[in-house]
């Protein structure tokens, strides 16, 4: 038999008890206005005191106050939505209060409309109206910037939506669950589950692959949260961050849709559960499930990186004990009750089992998703950064503004590894080496000599898989000029001499340079007062080709053998960044074309007139100096200048115990400028070595 | 009319009502009696519209109850534990109840309050459990619906008030359309006031019936017959349910019509014979054993 629908005397009632319910609850009311009050005006107070009006005003494009503390602001709201939702919904947990509402002639709709939307505005209200008092404040303290104000709206209403969420998600959390504890783990569950999960997902892939990217990041987490989303839109609020434009849609859908799914739980929600621990047993033994399989990863995790050994052993001990010390928690809140934790035996043993398979998939990579090494049958190209040469990575060049964002912030994924703001850089994304063979030899040898990161030292590799995936790596790998073995030494040529492989490290090899004046060297090792050089257009285009065309020439036995004569620099068209790049001797042309512009190509090192010689003997340093005329000249024809050693612009082996502070005068200022050498390997003659 | 179809319920598996069946006639004072966990307050929630039964229909002039709001403006549920909201005073709650049952005679209520002493500037988390009963049966009541709903309301009244509200109710019946239904499993306090009776046990209906119509067809019966041989084979042919003897004293519980007992009882020339009103309790007795449950098995 059809039931009637509510009627218009039945929404009559409910707009009485609505209004009804803001005088019951005005202690809810007085309540949040103090903690707005808190949070807004008095943070507006505390800019007025640590920024000076001059800060303020050239200040980010929003009003710093409201950026402050926001985060914490955000997490305050969780707690806010979780426990509006607990006044507003709790009648549910309780017999008598249940007999009370439920027995009154007003449907469930309006039960659950006017308590839903009362609860909401419990926060809109006092919220807006402490929002807008510190407007009028900031406005009437000259701090508020006029342009910002569609801005602060938005951030308002950004505000709102973001509780909406996170109090719909609240009262879906009490809906499945009877009583108040069970109710507070499913606001757990709610909230920072998913963030939870991919953490724990992350650190698997981080303690068994070492990658960048996984399976915890590629999820995005950030959507799988609304806290965690919602916090980072706001946060990043001011950066227009174009993923951040998709996460607000996806919280206005779920704003729409959640609603619904919250009222239609409502009204088929069996009102006898009171009391009970969660509300539809399927519901419980998954959520059951997956919070035992989380504890279990988590304290095989914590086991296996606490012990010295890192051995299985302990990784699947602390799987089976988080398993079974998660089970024992939930059964006893879950079930609201002691006896209830000896319960589950199946649901303990069918999770464990699951558990230990999840970890597995892991540890032994058992679906071969992603090999630490992926097998070269599936890989297109390659792209590889190696130590001592990706000197020119270190600055995000050629990078459009959201690519910087996203580099400089970690990209969304930051928050979670923060490792991941190794962001790979665009060169090496780029990069599509194909004579796949040095590479992978690099790599073996990596992983057969390197148990860990030395030093920071590193072979980065972007793989791109047949299927389109790009992969990235890193191994630990030894500077390139600390090692020996001739095949990687032949390795290593072999991927230097690849037109790719120089692109990505010289970015003067593309792109288009402005003809800016030309400096030679380092502006603070200038011997010569000349260092600065202009070309008309026309010069400028021939050096630039003819640098271009040399450098590509450039040998690796070069690298290894000899080193620059100088530097000279490039400035890009589009921006003021510019960098140094090697004069080899072997670049004749180019030699020949700066010197015909009046520039000094003469090596420095041939002008230095004193040397100083400075040793580390276990952090004592000791130092003397090379007066004699033919010491020096035995030095100078050996010696290594430390600043393209430490660049990587020559790959001659280098003993750094020993620096040789090097005095040339300019001859024209007569200021003297120090220059750092270094000498070779095991060529330390005795006259500089200490006692 | 209230009628109940081969409603069902049960928690966690375990059936709580087991399709019980049966009517409530309007103006008539219905009794829901059986001792605890026997159903009563399941079936009264459901009917209240608060439980969905599992299978079965709860129909009030032929529309089920459940959520329906028309309907449950007709019906006022009395829980055996009271709740009012928070901090609430006595004018809060008329003030309630007249916001949510359109009939609600707020002058009555005062007066009623006044009458049975209780402050109406008093919180109520204040009252004691009998306060509270006394404001919900008066609320009830003056709430101007046709049906009220009364779950082990009596208990924890003293004797005064308990005859007060038996007269209310009463009184309202003869006023207007008004149809108690009370739960309880103190039949001692059912028995003066219940038009129609239903006994649960175990979430089946065992009997449902006007409670004159049971007492005309069950009797008590005192009897001594000159020797045990007559007294046999007087009783031969009586439908007796129980049956207790002290030397010649026979006391039986026969069913069947008083006329028709007694002829048969002087059949046999008793030297004594007494007929002796049924209580409430006894009928219970008698019915659950009629059942075919001990009544060792019920009491323990």
């Amino acid at each position: 038999m059809k039931l009637p629908i509510s009627s218009a005397e039945d929404r009559a009632i409910r707009n009485h008890l609505f209004i009804q319910e803001f005088f019951q609850k005005a202690w809810l009311w007085g309540l949040l206005s103090l903690v707005f009050g808190l949070v807004f005006p008095l943070g507006i107070a505390r800019t007025i005191g640590n920024y000076t009006p001059a800060e303020i005003a050239a200040s980010d494009r929003i009003f710093p106050a409201f950026m402050e503390n926001q985060e914490l602001f955000c997490i305050l709201m969780g707690g806010l939505a979780a426990a509006i939702a607990l006044v507003q919904f709790g009648f549910l947990y309780k017999r008598e209060t249940v007999d009370f509402y439920f027995s009154l002639p007003i449907s469930r709709k309006s039960h659950f409309r006017y308590r839903f939307f009362s609860g909401f505005l419990f926060f809109a209200v006092p919220f807006g109206i402490m929002y807008w008092i510190s407007i009028m404040v900031a406005v009437a303290n000259d701090i508020m910037i006029v342009s910002c104000f569609r801005e602060i709206i938005q951030i308002l209403l950004l505000y709102l939506l973001f509780f909406w969420d996170l109090y719909v998600l609240s009262i879906l959390a009490m809906l499945a669950a009877g009583n108040y504890l069970p109710a507070v783990v499913m606001e757990g569950v709610v909230h920072l589950g998913c963030p939870i999960f991919c953490v724990l997902l992350t650190e698997c892939q981080s303690s068994f692959f070492r990658t960048y990217v996984n399976v915890g990041q590629s999820i995005l987490p950030g959507y799988g949260s609304i806290l965690i989303t919602g916090k980072a839109v706001i946060r990043n609020f001011h950066r227009h961050i174009p993923e951040h434009r998709m996460a607000v849609l996806i919280m206005l859908f779920l704003a729409v849709l959640l609603p619904f799914l919250a009222e239609k739980l409502f009204l088929i929600r069996p009102a006898e559960k009171n009391g009970s621990g969660m509300v539809w047993p399927p519901f419980r033994t998954l959520i059951h499930g997956a919070a035992v399989i989380c504890g279990g990863i988590f304290v095989g995790l914590v086991m296996r990186n606490s012990s010295l050994s890192s051995e299985d052993f302990w990784l699947y001990s602390g799987v089976i004990i988080g398993c079974l010390f998660t089970h024992l928690i939930l059964q006893m809140m879950m079930q609201v009750s002691f006896r209830a934790v000896f319960q589950g035996g199946l649901l303990l043993l069918t999770t464990t089992f699951l558990c230990v398979v999840t970890v597995s998939i892991f540890r032994f990579d058992l679906l071969g998703y992603d090999r630490y090494i992926p097998e070269q049958s599936k890989v297109e190209s390659i792209g590889i950064s190696l130590a001592r040469l990706d000197y020119y990575r270190e600055y995000p060049r050629d990078m459009t503004e959201e690519e910087y964002e996203k580099w400089n912030i970690g990209g969304i994924n930051s928050y979670l590894d923060s490792s991941s703001s190794l962001y790979p850089y665009k060169e090496l994304r780029e990069m599509r080496l194909t004579d796949m063979e040095p590479v992978y030899t690099i790599i073996n040898y990596s992983m057969d000599h390197f148990e860990d990161f030395l030093y920071g030292d590193s072979a980065v590799v972007c793989y791109r898989l047949k299927s389109g995936k790009p992969v990235y790596r890193r191994y630990p790998m030894q500077g390139l000029t600390e090692i020996s073995d001739p095949e990687i030494l032949a390795a290593a040529g072999q991927i230097f001499s690849e037109k790719e492989f120089k692109n990505m490290l010289y970015p003067v090899l593309r792109g288009s340079f402005s003809n800016k004046a030309i400096q030679l060297d380092p502006y603070y090792h200038m011997a010569e007062s000349n260092r600065t050089i202009e070309f008309t257009d026309s010069q400028f285009q021939q050096l630039l080709n003819t640098y271009r065309e040399e450098l590509m020439q450039l040998d690796y036995e070069d690298l290894r053998t000899t080193e620059p004569l100088m530097t000279i620099r490039f400035s890009a068209s589009e921006s003021d960044y510019y960098n140094s790049y090697p004069i080899y001797p072997s670049f004749t042309k180019t030699i020949e074309i700066l010197q015909k512009k009046g520039a000094d190509c003469t090596p420095i090192i041939r002008k230095i007139q004193k040397i100083q010689v400075q040793y580390d003997d276990n952090g004592n340093y000791r130092t003397k100096y090379i007066t004699d005329a033919e010491q020096m000249e035995e030095l100078k024809r050996m010696l290594i200048r430390s600043d393209y050693y430490n660049m990587g612009l020559t790959l001659k082996k280098a003993n750094t115990e020993y620096l040789f502070s090097c005095t040339v005068t300019n001859s024209q200022t007569l200021v003297d400028v120090d220059i750092d050498y270094y000498l070779p390997e095991n060529r330390i003659p005795d006259f500089c070595k200490f006692e | 009319m209230i009628e109940i179809r081969d409603v069902s319920k049960q928690f966690d598996r375990i059936p709580a009502v087991n399709h019980v069946s049966f009517t409530v006639e309007d103006n008539a004072v219905f009794g829901l009696i059986g001792v605890n966990g026997a159903g009563k307050s399941t079936l009264l929630r459901m009917i209240g519209g608060i439980y969905k039964p599992d299978s079965g229909d709860i129909l009030m002039d032929q529309e089920p109850v459940f959520d329906n709001v028309r309907i449950k403006k007709d019906i006022f549920y009395i829980s055996d534990e009271q709740y009012y909201l928070d901090n609430a005073s006595l004018t809060d709650v008329k003030n309630y109840y007249n916001m949510v049952y359109s009939r609600f005679d707020k002058p009555r209520f005062d007066s009623m309050i006044r009458q049975v002493n209780l402050d109406p500037k008093q919180k109520i988390h204040t009252y004691s459990k009998g306060m509270r009963k006394q404001l919900s049966m008066i609320a009830g009541i003056c709430s101007g619906t046709r049906y009220l709903l009364c779950d082990e309301t009596f208990d924890g009244l003293d004797p005064v008030i308990r005859r007060m509200v038996k007269e209310l109710l009463r009184y309202e019946m003869t006023k207007r359309k008004f149809t108690p239904i009370v739960a309880s499993h103190n039949m001692r306090e059912l028995e003066d006031i219940c038009d129609r009776i239903g006994i649960l046990y175990r979430g089946g209906m065992i009997l449902s019936k006007d409670l004159d119509e049971v007492r005309l067809r069950l009797h008590k019966v005192q009897c001594v017959y000159k020797n045990q041989e007559t007294a046999d084979t007087v009783f031969r042919n009586l439908d007796i349910i129980r049956k207790e003897q002290r030397g010649s004293l026979h006391t039986i519980t026969v069913r069947s019509s008083r006329e028709e007992l007694l002829q048969k009882l002087k059949e046999g020339n008793p030297v004594f014979c007494e007929m002796i009103p049924l209580s409430l309790e006894e009928i219970f007795i008698n019915e659950t054993e009629a059942a075919g449950y001990e009544i060792t098995n019920i009491i323990g």
